[in-house]
């Protein structure tokens, strides 16, 4: 099965014959369906690295020093992952005003603003392949 | 409600928002930079909705869960 990030890369890359300004709105649309599955998809992960850490100091099986050493680890990845959806949404506020300006007979950089898109998305996946987790 | 839930009522709100202000700015209404504004308010909308839900990786929250785990450790 493909994952969101995957699928909305699709949407990019070949596009089905929509028009360019077509593709630039499923993209951002597929932006958002992104961000707001990987920001839920992260706090499901960090709930879970939480419940995960309790268990191995309650049975004895980690300290709780170590539990706080692999706790900041996680949590520091986490971080770069929430700075990557940060860097995902201004794309695709960027990528909205293009279209609005493209929309309104105004120049604008559709392809940067997709490809801009894009690479936040890749970045994001890559964030979330870091930490195991997949949407 | 879940969060997909409420995307799939607020993406078209969100598009709408930015059609909105275009039909305004091609009507005359608004300038360039009021077209910007109000395409950007749109997505900031939408946002709120899924910032919600980002979890906190701040200090913070650190420091409370390495208390908890010392709770739990302390536990006989």
């Amino acid at each position: 099965m493909k994952s969101r990030i995957l699928g909305a890369l699709l949407i990019f890359t070949v596009g089905c014959g929509a028009s360019q300004i077509n593709q630039a709105r499923q993209g951002v649309v597929a932006g958002i369906h992104v961000f707001s599955t990987a920001a839920q998809a992260l706090q499901a992960a960090r709930g879970a690295e939480e419940q995960s850490l309790l268990k191995r100091v309650d049975d004895r099986s980690m300290t709780v020093d170590q539990a706080e050493v692999e706790y900041k680890a996680w949590m520091a990845k986490g971080q770069k992952a929430v700075d990557a959806l940060e860097t995902l949404w201004d794309s695709i506020k960027a990528g909205a005003s293009v279209i609005a300006a493209v929309d309104a007979k105004l120049a604008g950089d559709l392809p940067g603003a997709l490809a801009n898109i894009t690479e936040a998305l890749a970045h994001v996946a890559a964030a979330l392949a870091d930490l195991g987790v997949k949407i | 409600m879940g969060i997909d839930t409420l995307l799939i009522a607020i993406i078209p709100v969100i598009l709408k928002g930015i059609a909105a202000a275009v039909e305004m700015y091609n009507q005359g209404k608004i300038d360039t930079a009021q077209l910007k504004a109000q395409v950007a308010a749109s997505l900031d909308d939408g946002k709120k909705v899924a910032e919600s839900l980002l979890a906190d990786f701040g200090q913070e929250h650190i420091d409370a869960f390495v208390q908890k785990l010392r709770s739990h450790a302390a536990l006989p």
